[in-house]
């Protein structure tokens, strides 16, 4: 049994994976990184393969990073699923790949990101047209499914139809993205509205109206009791109303759960995902996490809960990696909150922090309609807490950045959430802060020391 | 009552080149030109134009330019166009006209009636690249003879008071109140590296410039605002201002509404009340009198500060010139009639005065006449355009010179006359903080230091071509002038002999 | 690296910076043609909020940890690890308005460009990504009210 050695072992090849290679390399410049992952591409922008099914983008330009990245930072590679880590010895510090491989590390990172979750649904299992949206290989399935399934349809003289279980972020790319190859293309989520995470009751309905102006019907309240079909495909799916749905190709996109069976198995505490320290360490000697996988403190109401998210993944694999390599000043991570940047057709959606909170929960909500563009800002104790912008995307991020930093709304211009925010909403003091950061005089004129 | 009144520009619009993007629109505090989504181009309202030719600058295609109302006159040159507006404008309103900067009428410019030696072959001219060119000047009283202790090379008897400047020139008094703060830390920022003097006029001294004291000349004026002993002490030299060439015989009104929080505190008088200089000083009817505020000046600032009496040029200016001398002024400034303002009678500006040229001249000839040039430096205003006025004025008699205008239009001005608006597009003669703002101080000094540094080389390059080294040898040194298309009666005021001669 | 920072007190309201940033970003490179014929009209990075009585001119703060790059989901917005300039780069982006959603200063927007929405930002007026050029606001600005300095990086 062949074996190899790195100092830094890390599991999985996407955001976190990558953020955190490329942190250790800067700090560390001599020891040996390996990343490995099951998927064979080179690190590529995941939300991405909506886009790319959708035409927006395509397969020479999903690359993450620059041509010759890993290459460039002596950063070795073992992609494919021979080589997914299917057991970890924590205490030995070795890794196992399904090849047989042993690698021996000196610190290890898993991040694996999330697996979709499959719903139990009678009939969805083993079916030839059933897929999920999570990864560059199922976009790719599904879209020659679809484009399949369209083509022998026309054939038939009838409709190509599409039937998206789960009306969340991926239920919705998915459903925008086969738009443009199916017919007709169904969501059905099981919730009260789509997004039911990201978005209120009015937003979703709006969302609603302008997703059917584009061949997209949403069907909230409503799930799949069973698929029927002969053969190796669903052919029809018996809705919980009763009513039955012909379709062709059913992507299931119901949700994702942190893929962490591999830590856990090794031994390491789960919560809701797992559980790290402020360093990102697990609860096993020398084994991070970064990612999908962390179970995250919302900073906004204290939950505990994976925190699926990019940027999340990104900076999360870029303190994990400074902890890595032994960084003394690395900031540690102390939770975070959810900000979803997604767009459908012409229409932007910018949610962030706490969208709807229970009644008790002391907070003040006030809403903006104005055409087709929403706004609402969730407010609690003078802070803002969170926001939903439908078509109203402008200096969102300022909005965003009142949340993390906790600014106190009293000292802000009254107009902020009534127009696009600004920095002029802000003191002049703030404002010089905010704008000057490294500037090499300050606000009087005078040189900084 | 339908205005009778013509436009007196028109705004030139390239609309092959306008990309409406809106510049000149902002830029505008008159109003002139407003974007019309409607019609889809750039209008201009003519009659509110005051030819500041800020949005012409401002124009990032250059699409702009102003032009004369293209109304002719009926060919007259008796009723002028112009003559007909002033009275078209008097009819309507009923009030003196008021108006701004220097004396606009076509009086002649005795400067440009005289022209400058070279050296030939003889007394060799002098490269001021190569050898030391000094433009250095004393102001103030000289004693009438040095005592020396020769043993300890010490001066045995103490010197008047005096300030030395690096270059023959300072800049103005210009009130803060008349123009913005930012034009008064522009001039004392330059004069502070030029090594001179900025002169902060008779508004009293704004905290903020109270770091550059030792370039400020501050002024005691009829209406004695911001004075008190920490202001006189405050300053390099100080200046009871009698007159001014732009409007002698005048006092000052400074509408309340420019009284805003800083004048007041800066004038101290009440925020929002007219701030009045009366015509004549209600404590000086006299050179007796004079003489006691001098005094009264000198003893407050312990003998070490010289003091200047700055008088308009009128008819009888050598006389009074003699007087202030001998009421112990240090240092006598004359002010033409082509010296700014920021508001004057309009027939005052253009009509009451005479040219610095002559009454520098008249003023130096006394001072020498009666023995007492020495007793005083001489300082000369009114309309210094160039270096080559400033040579002239030194070899004419002056010690100095003040400048204004010039180094306004250094700041941008663009003398369209309108300071007594209010709304200086260029953020000068305006107290409003939107416009104040466009005058950036850090660029304003580097402007006007700029222009006094370009001056001075001129100034060497002029002296080393008469073979002069030092601008003491130039001062009074009237053999270095010649006149052209002069009268005998001028040549002889001017104490030049004509070219040729 | 340089940056350019806007000195408020300064700032006078005539967007002359924005005139000047959308005739770099033209085809032309030239006021009027970039103004009046291209379609669509080229897009301005610096922004002057505000007006008369108070504006600043702002634009991206090339942040020493930028959160518009951590946020990419496409690779495309990317901060030069010598220059330190932060730019989005065209082909890749897919206007998702992560890093609209993530900008503290409001400084990226997502419009339409060439047949789809993508983001522009302030790129230092380079004629490559990642490469700082002559920033031609700070040119423009007639008061000092943007200056470009050299300023500590701190990544």
């Amino acid at each position: 049994m062949s074996e190899r050695f790195a100092n830094y072992l890390i599991i999985g090849n996407s955001a976190a994976g990558v953020a955190a290679a490329e942190r250790i390399r800067e700090l560390d410049a001599d020891g040996s990184v390996l990343v490995v992952s099951r998927e064979p591409h080179a690190a590529y922008g995941r939300p991405l393969i909506s886009y790319l099914v959708e035409g927006k983008t395509s397969l020479d330009r999903l690359d993450l990073k620059e041509k010759g990245f890993y290459e460039s930072r002596g950063i070795e590679t073992l992609l494919g699923a021979q080589f997914e880590v299917v057991s970890l010895d924590a205490e030995a510090h070795e890794a196992f790949l399904s090849c047989g491989e042993k690698v021996r590390y000196g610190k290890c990172l898993l991040a694996t990101g999330s697996v979709p979750f499959v719903p139990p649904i009678e009939g969805i299992s083993g079916r030839d047209n059933v897929f999920t949206f999570l990864s560059l290989d199922d976009a790719l399935a599904a879209q020659a499914a679809v484009d399949e399934a369209r083509v022998c349809a026309h054939a038939a003289g009838r409709a190509c139809r599409v039937l998206v279980i789960g009306g969340g972020l991926i239920g919705l790319k998915a459903a925008e993205a086969f738009c443009h190859h199916a017919d007709d293309v169904v969501v059905l989520e099981l919730a009260e509205r789509i997004l039911p995470a990201v978005l209120d009751n009015e937003a979703a309905a709006l969302l609603a109206r302008m997703l059917d102006h584009h061949g997209i019907s949403c069907r909230p309240g409503v799930s799949i009791s069973e698929l029927r079909g002969e053969g190796p495909c669903a052919t029809t799916a018996l809705l919980t109303t009763g009513e039955e749905l012909d379709c062709d190709v059913v992507v299931a996109a119901v949700g994702v759960r942190p893929n962490s069976a591999l830590a856990v198995q090794a031994g390491a505490e789960q919560g809701r995902g797992l559980v790290c320290g402020p360093d990102l360490q697990t609860s096993l000697p020398d084994v991070y996490a970064a990612g999908d996988v962390v179970q995250v403190t919302d900073v906004l109401d204290g939950s505990q809960r994976p925190l699926a998210l990019w940027p999340n993944a990104v900076r999360q694999g870029k303190i994990a990696g400074s902890f890595m390599a032994g960084a003394r000043d690395a900031e540690p991570f102390e939770g975070g909150f959810a900000v979803n940047a997604v767009d459908f057709f012409d229409v932007s959606l910018l949610t962030s922090g706490i969208i709807n909170p229970s009644e008790d929960a002391g907070c003040e909500v006030r809403t903006d309609i104005e055409g087709n563009a929403y706004a609402k800002f969730v407010t609690k104790d003078g802070l803002l807490v969170g926001y939903i912008l439908l078509s109203r995307p402008e200096n969102a991020g300022i909005y965003t950045a009142l949340i993390e930093r906790r600014v106190p709304l009293v000292a802000l211009d009254a107009g902020l959430f009534d127009r696009a925010p600004l920095n002029l909403d802000f003191s002049a003091e703030a404002r010089w802060e905010r704008l000057h950061a490294l500037c090499p005089f300050g606000r009087d004129g005078k040189e900084e020391a | 009552m339908l205005d009778y009144l013509l436009p007196r520009y028109k705004v030139l619009r390239d609309v092959d080149l306008c990309v409406k993007c809106g510049v000149c629109e902002r830029s505008c505090a008159n109003e002139v030109h407003v974007v019309d989504d409607e019609l889809g181009r750039v209008t201009a309202d003519h009659a509110r134009c005051v030819n500041c030719q800020r949005c012409v600058v401002m124009c990032p295609t250059q699409a702009l330019a102003i032009t004369n109302w293209p109304q002719v006159g009926n060919g007259s040159t008796n009723w002028t166009l112009s003559a007909m507006q002033d009275i078209a404008k008097q009819a309507q309103t009923g009030a003196v006209l008021l108006s701004s900067m220097g004396n606009p009428q076509p009086h002649p410019i005795y400067w440009d009636r005289l022209l400058l030696n070279a050296s030939q072959v003889t007394n060799p001219s002098i490269d001021p690249l190569r050898e030391p060119m000094e433009t250095r000047v004393l102001l103030g009283s000289r004693p009438d003879v040095l005592k020396v202790n020769e043993r300890e090379r010490t001066l045995a008897a103490k010197m008047p008071p005096q300030i030395k400047l690096d270059v023959p020139i300072m800049f103005s008094a210009m009130s803060f109140g008349s123009v913005s703060l930012n034009v008064q830390k522009s001039l004392a920022m330059a004069a502070e590296e030029l090594g001179t003097c900025f002169n902060c006029g008779e508004g009293g001294l704004h905290r903020d410039l109270e770091r550059y004291g030792d370039h400020a000349v501050v002024q005691v004026a009829s209406g004695r605002f911001g004075v008190d002993p920490h202001y006189l002490n405050a300053a390099a030299m100080i200046e009871i201002k009698i007159g001014q060439g732009a409007k002698p015989g005048i006092g000052g009104h400074l509408p309340g509404e420019k009284i805003d929080e800083e004048v007041s505190r800066t004038r101290m008088i009440p925020q929002g009340t007219d701030a009045i200089s009366p015509a004549p000083h209600h404590d000086i009817y006299s050179i007796e009198d004079l003489r006691q505020l001098v005094f009264s000046l000198k003893e407050a600032t312990r003998y070490e500060k010289p003091v200047a009496v700055k008088i308009a040029a009128v008819h009888n200016v050598a006389a009074i010139a003699s007087g202030s001398a001998r009421a112990g002024a240090d240092v006598i400034v004359v002010d033409g009639f082509r010296g700014g303002t920021g508001a004057a009678p309009a027939r005052i500006r253009d009509n009451v005065g005479i040219p610095i040229e002559l009454a520098l001249a008249a003023v130096d000839q006394r001072l020498r006449d009666e023995g007492i040039r020495s007793k005083v430096s001489l300082v000369a205003a009114g309309s210094i355009r160039n270096s080559a006025d400033v040579v002239r004025a030194v070899a004419l008699g002056a010690d100095a010179v003040y400048v204004a205008s010039a180094a306004l239009i250094a700041l941008g001005c663009h003398q369209c006359q309108d300071c007594a608006s209010g709304k200086c597009n260029w953020g000068i003669a305006t107290q409003r903080p939107d416009l104040a703002r466009r005058l950036n101080p850090e660029i304003g000094a580097e402007r006007v230091a700029n222009l006094v540094r370009a001056w001075n080389h001129e100034i060497q390059e002029m002296m080393g071509g008469m073979g002069i080294n030092a601008i003491d040898s130039l001062r009074g040194n009237r053999l270095m002038l010649r006149g052209i298309g002069l009268t005998e009666t001028e040549l002889s005021i001017l104490g030049v002999k004509h070219a040729g001669a | 690296m340089k940056r350019i920072y806007a000195i408020e007190a300064w700032c006078i309201d005539c967007k002359r910076c924005e005139v000047a940033c959308k005739t770099f970003h033209s085809a032309s490179r030239d006021t009027v043609k970039a103004l009046t014929l291209e379609f669509p009209e080229p897009r301005n990075r610096v922004r002057v909020e505000g007006d008369a009585h108070r504006s600043i001119a702002v634009n991206c703060r090339h942040c020493a940890d930028p959160k518009c790059v951590e946020g990419c989901i496409s690779g495309a917005m990317t901060k030069d690890p010598v220059t330190g300039v932060v730019t989005s780069d065209p082909r890749k982006c897919v206007g998702c308005r992560t890093c609209v959603a993530l900008c503290p200063f409001g400084c990226v927007r997502v419009e339409e460009a060439a047949g789809k929405e993508i983001a522009y930002k302030c790129d230092l007026c380079g004629d490559d990504l990642g490469q700082p050029g002559d920033s031609s606001c700070v040119k423009a600005c007639p008061n000092r009210a943007l200056v470009f300095v050299e300023s500590e990086e701190c990544s």
